[in-house]
């Protein structure tokens, strides 16, 4: 696991790594263009694996690039009757939502080949219903379209969510709607201080002590969008 | 007084492939334990030589302990030391005609490795005994972990899952150091609310909490971090301190980012001949990390200086006062606020000492020393400690959270892992079935299920979507997945038509050969 910095190594490493990575003419390019053909190569690496555009300005370039030929275990396990490789979905009908982070879920879903022919001889087109409570008590609802291809889905959350489900669902030409599946729901985080804006101002040794644990030398606070929020209000003078 | 609550995080995935003469990626174990374990626990041999009296704790994840106490990667480690002075006999002589600013460093090298496999043969290849010894008379706490660091908040629909994880982290620390665990580390800073109850069920006390925990905690944190958490159901905690643990962690403004410190990446395995480094390196012709590296960080430039170990000493000695005064000017602020009896909380994984940060064992030997030299302005203590001598504890629930980017699970469910928990999750439930189905299997049934236990423990480590997600050794996270995952399959096809394949069992238990004592009915449904 090593990550560096392509623009750091010296250019008998490049060459090295280049030659590793079988890229054409590494013995005759300049230390520019050596740099170049790793980035290229390994950028197409990142965008083959989908990372978007923020992620690889997070990440650095790695170096050590190719590894030891894992032989897997396959042979052992394919030898026997009725094991599967992995399959891309399972043969049920279920979804499952995942919480990321306070800002984002993500759901993932199969539908059964039962379900499915059931769906398309009645035409039905699925859709996500995502059902979230607010913290007031009350629930809202909201569609999201997805088509027979999509298997997963990315979902927005808020923190005036107190909890957030997401259902699989089957809309039909008759205006009749059917669940095929709910996940368990997702109970979103509450703040204290989001909640007592009003109470910050008198708290404001409070506030420094709770920034002297989350601020780095250079000022630098953590990421993270309730703290965010939190200090926002802070700044603004902690007004409800 | 100022406390000071060190914990170290030692942690590596299980990697064992002992049908390769030398597999890439045992080097990790390797070379954590040539750079990192073994010389810490030099460093404290010289502290007791001293005097010295010093506190901290240390976790041991369960995987890493299933790999330091195997023999056969025992056996491999004395190996890979003997071929590193080998190579340092060579590397010295080089040096004396040719880089001779090279000479002093290989000279190091060469003597550090040597003392290195003295210590390690007389320990008799496991080093995790003397750490039982240093934990047995005070010194250190040993602390428990997940069982394959799993990251449990995306596993929190399935507490027979998380609970799996949890008891056999905490049997394999029972087993192998003979005491019951009083604090839990919590893979990845990562909790979630309602885990207390796991833990606690499973005689845990307390954990480590991420930084951000507190101030965006759902009650009114009073002490904001620097005393002890009491949180629902008894369990307790202590908040890493992210002001001063990035005054070390931060990779662009942190102590081993100095100039005149080692650079990591510029190693002999990278730069010399093929011809020479060979033997050194892995089949076919693939250019590793020898850790004989000779020049300095310098600045983001390709022409780097020579190392001078003098000028990093001069460095380490700034660092340490540096350090120590920013330990002091908090304390100061925490008193002036009226937060009696405050701890720091300063959490960091074991490899960033002499691994990562060559001079940080340094760093970390003079720190401990200043510390017990001046008992009247700082007290170096375990967690366990903290915990049990304050009375006043911080009320409050603890959202969801993490040390990773954002305080979420960004790093290990992201659009390049995402897939894992399709399968993961499947597993999960399939294995719960099978706990339902055949509730009380002994002999034969019962280790097929404990076999697959192990399988699905492993599918579900950490190291592997963060591997992918870094994008580093990408293809071998996902064969491990789908292997582990094809595994677990075996049994759950095989245990559906109610047989058992025997052949296939004892090749399976060789070749994960971990937790011992497993149990197939900790996955049962909570």
């Amino acid at each position: 696991m090593v990550l560096v910095n392509l623009e750091q190594l010296s250019t008998d490493e490049l060459r090295n790594l280049s030659e590793q990575e079988k890229i054409d003419g590494f013995d005759v390019l300049s230390r520019e263009e050596l740099i170049q053909e790793l980035t290229d190569k390994y950028e197409e690496e990142y965008t083959a694996y989908g990372l978007d555009d923020d992620k690889k300005s997070e990440l650095n370039l790695k170096y050590v690039s190719s590894f030891t030929d894992y032989i897997d275990n396959s042979e052992n396990v394919t030898q026997l009757p009725g094991v599967e490789d992995l399959p891309d979905h399972y043969e049920e009908t279920s979804i499952h939502l995942l919480s990321k982070n306070s800002d984002w879920g993500y759901a993932f879903w199969s539908i059964s080949t039962l379900d499915q022919e059931k769906i398309d001889e009645k035409k039905g087109v699925p859709l996500l219903l995502v059902t979230l409570v607010t913290k007031n008590g009350e629930k809202e609802c909201y569609d999201i379209p997805i088509s027979e291809e999509d298997d997963e889905w990315n979902i927005g959350f808020s923190y005036e969510s107190k909890s957030i489900l997401v259902s699989l669902c089957v809309d039909y030409p008759d205006g009749t709607r059917d669940t095929l599946a709910q996940s368990k729901p997702i109970e979103m985080s509450s703040s204290y201080w989001i909640d007592h804006k009003d109470k910050m101002k008198e708290n404001d040794s409070l506030f420094k002590i709770y920034l002297s644990l989350i601020t780095t030398k250079t000022g630098d606070i953590i990421n993270n969008s309730i703290v965010r929020e939190i200090l926002a209000d802070y700044a603004e003078g902690g007004e409800a | 007084m100022n406390k000071i609550n060190l914990m170290l995080h030692a942690h590596q995935p299980y990697v064992r492939h002992l049908e390769y003469e030398k597999f890439l990626e045992e080097d990790w174990l390797y070379e954590a334990l040539n750079e990192s374990y073994i010389p810490l626990l030099r460093m404290l041999r010289k502290l007791d030589e001293d005097n010295v009296d010093y506190r901290f704790s240390i976790c041991f994840s369960p995987t890493l302990i299933s790999m330091l106490e195997d023999e056969p990667l025992q056996e491999r480690f004395i190996k890979y030391l003997e071929r590193h002075i080998e190579l340092g006999e060579k590397e010295v002589q080089r040096t004396k005609n040719e880089e001779k600013e090279c000479h002093e460093m290989a000279r190091i090298y060469l003597k550090e490795t040597k003392l290195n496999l003295e210590l390690y043969l007389n320990l008799d290849r496991n080093i995790l005994k003397e750490f039982k010894r240093l934990s047995e008379i005070g010194k250190i706490e040993l602390v428990a972990s997940a069982a394959t660091h799993a990251f449990l908040p995306l596993y929190k629909d399935y507490p027979g899952a998380v609970n799996a994880q949890i008891a056999v982290g905490i049997s394999t620390h029972k087993r192998v150091f003979g005491q019951n665990p009083k604090g839990f580390w919590l893979p990845e800073c990562g909790y979630y609310p309602g885990l207390e109850k796991l833990l606690v069920d499973n005689g845990v006390e307390w954990i480590q909490l991420p930084s951000q925990s507190v101030i965006s905690s759902p009650d009114k944190s009073q002490f904001g971090g620097y005393r002890p958490i009491l949180m629902p159901g008894g369990l307790k905690a202590v908040a890493r301190d992210w002001n001063l643990t990035n005054l070390v962690w931060s990779d662009k403004t942190g102590y081993p980012c100095d100039p005149d410190y080692r650079e990591f990446y510029r190693d002999i395995g990278y730069y010399l001949p093929m011809d020479y480094v060979r033997p050194y390196m892995h089949e076919p012709m693939l250019r590793v990390f020898t850790g004989y590296k000779y020049y300095s960080i310098t600045g983001n430039t390709e022409e780097k200086v020579y190392y001078s170990p003098k000028k990093a000493q001069e460095k380490v000695a700034l660092h340490v006062d540096n350090f120590l005064y920013n330990i002091r000017k908090k304390g100061k602020l925490l008193d002036a606020y009226g937060i009696q009896n405050h701890v720091f909380n300063l959490f960091f994984d074991a490899e960033l000492f002499g691994h990562r940060w060559y001079e940080g064992l340094s760093w970390l030997e003079k720190v401990i020393r200043a510390l017990a030299q001046d008992n009247k302005t700082y007290e170096m203590v375990s967690a366990s400690s903290v915990i049990e001598d304050d009375e006043d504890y911080d009320e409050i629930r603890i959202n969801e959270t993490s040390w990773g980017p954002r305080g979420g699970a960004d790093t290990w469910l992201d659009s390049s892992n995402a897939w894992i928990y399709r399968h993961t999750i499947k597993a999960i439930e399939r294995m719960q079935e099978l706990t339902e189905r055949f509730p009380d299997q002994g002999s034969l049934k019962g280790r097929f299920l404990n076999q697959a236990s192990r399988e699905l423990l492993l599918a579900m480590a950490s190291d592997w979507p963060c591997i992918i997600h870094d994008n580093t050794s990408s293809s071998y996270a996902e064969k491990r997945i789908k292997n582990h995952l094809g595994s677990f399959n075996v049994v759950h096809s095989s245990m559906c038509r109610n047989t058992v394949n025997t052949e296939w069992l004892i090749k399976a238990e060789k070749r994960n050969a971990i937790f011992p004592d497993m149990d197939y009915r900790y996955f049962e449904k909570k």
